[in-house]
């Protein structure tokens, strides 16, 4: 963020024909937009589309907005829908896709690109704990759409309730019980991952999940 | 408080906001304890997940999208204050030297007319002289004027061609103006 300008004094500079403005709201937005459409979709190039949809779209429709929700609201609203829409085309899909992108296979097993882990840790145990994000990254595309969609705004993009409950439209007592459901279903999948990779006795952890 | 209730409060209790017999159920029951444990463990690390560098291409298609859409109304602010008042210059000139407008007040008309019909009276006849002048009124022999400067062939077409030339020739101005500045800023 270079300016101290606010979303809302951006708005209205872009609604002024100031394009300069808008280019600072995409910059603002572009990293976040891009990477929940990537983890909703799995797919380098329809995260792209969907991103590059979403500015354009906000910015056609920017007259119509009044400012009673904040902007990233108002954009995430449009993302959510993009993002639902290009789900429901690709239905038949498989349920898994791997990123290209994301991970890449090589002789040593599977890694992330763009890992970026704390400098201060000992490569151990950074290996480590990439080995857990790794996992978690795995087992998030397992997860329900539903499901992931709250558990990346809340837990990865670290949106309030209440924002989430304006992207989503629902009230917020449906957004935590969303998320509790979703934070379950992650960590069954999370289980049934560890279950098929290992022959580890059966903790019982799993019985602690609710199924949902 | 049973781990049904603790399940349909899972955020909450994540979130720090524990009521006591939260924690009395928590020490008591193993596997709510673990299950806590380990959906902390999670959140931590979905909140470190690597985040994909943007492709660059997203902003500059974004704003090649956005160029398009917002070019009408900035064109439209372009060439209107810019071709209009020539447009109305060259269409006054081409109509007032046509149809000898005189906009001028009437009152500044009738000295104008005064002073032509003096002329007029001093070319002409001398007998007329000392009528003229004894009367702010136009003279009869005005409306022979009139119809003299009537009848005289109108420059319609050549005024109206050299107008609609320069008009052509500045509007070719305007346009490459308003290229190369959209060609400086994208």
């Amino acid at each position: 963020m270079r300016s101290g300008e606010t979303d809302q004094e951006l708005v209205q500079r872009s609604l002024a024909g100031d394009t300069d403005a808008f280019r600072e709201l995409v910059e603002r937005y572009q990293q976040k937009v891009f990477n929940l459409a990537l983890r909703m979709t799995n797919n380098h190039e329809d995260a792209l589309d969907i991103a590059q949809e979403s500015f354009v779209r906000v910015f056609r429709s920017l007259k119509t907005f009044k400012g009673d929700s904040s902007f990233s609201t108002w954009l995430y609203r449009i993302v959510n829908n993009l993002v639902l829409d290009e789900l429901r085309k690709h239905r038949r899909r498989p349920l898994v896709v791997m990123s290209t992108d994301a991970v890449v296979s090589t002789d040593e097993g599977e890694h992330l690109l763009e890992f970026r882990g704390p400098e201060s840790l000992q490569p151990e145990e950074q290996v480590v704990r990439a080995e857990t994000r790794r996992e978690i990254e795995l087992a998030l595309r397992s997860v329900s759409p539903e499901h992931r969609l709250v558990l990346l705004l809340r837990d990865v993009q670290g949106f309030s309730y209440e924002e989430i409950a304006g992207i989503l439209n629902v009230n917020i007592g449906t957004v935590k019980s969303r998320l509790n459901r979703a934070r379950l279903s992650l960590r069954d999948c999370i289980l049934r991952r560890e279950q098929s990779s290992t022959s580890d006795v059966y903790t019982g952890r799993r019985e602690a999940g609710v199924r949902t | 408080m049973t781990c049904a209730q603790v399940y349909e409060h899972l955020s909450d209790i994540l979130d720090g906001a524990v009521p006591p017999e939260v924690n009395l159920h928590l020490a008591a029951c193993g596997e709510c304890a673990t299950l806590i444990a380990r959906l902390r463990e999670d959140r931590a690390a979905l909140a470190e997940l690597p985040a994909t560098a943007v492709p660059p291409l997203l902003l500059s298609n974004v704003m090649r999208e956005v160029s398009k859409v917002s070019r009408p109304k900035h064109a439209w602010r372009f060439f209107v204050p810019r071709l209009a008042p020539v447009a109305a210059a060259l269409l006054f000139t081409v109509l007032s030297y046509n149809l000898d407008l005189d906009l001028r007040p009437s009152h500044l008309r009738g000295e104008q007319i005064q002073v032509q019909s003096a002329e007029v009276a001093r070319q002409g006849a001398a007998e007329d002289t000392a009528r003229v002048f004894s009367t702010a009124e136009v003279p009869p022999n005005e409306d022979a004027r009139l119809a003299a400067a009537w009848s005289e062939p109108r420059p319609w077409l050549a005024t109206s061609v050299a107008g609609g030339t320069v008009f052509a020739l500045w509007s070719t101005v305007v346009y490459v103006w308003y290229k190369r500045r959209a060609n400086e800023s994208p």
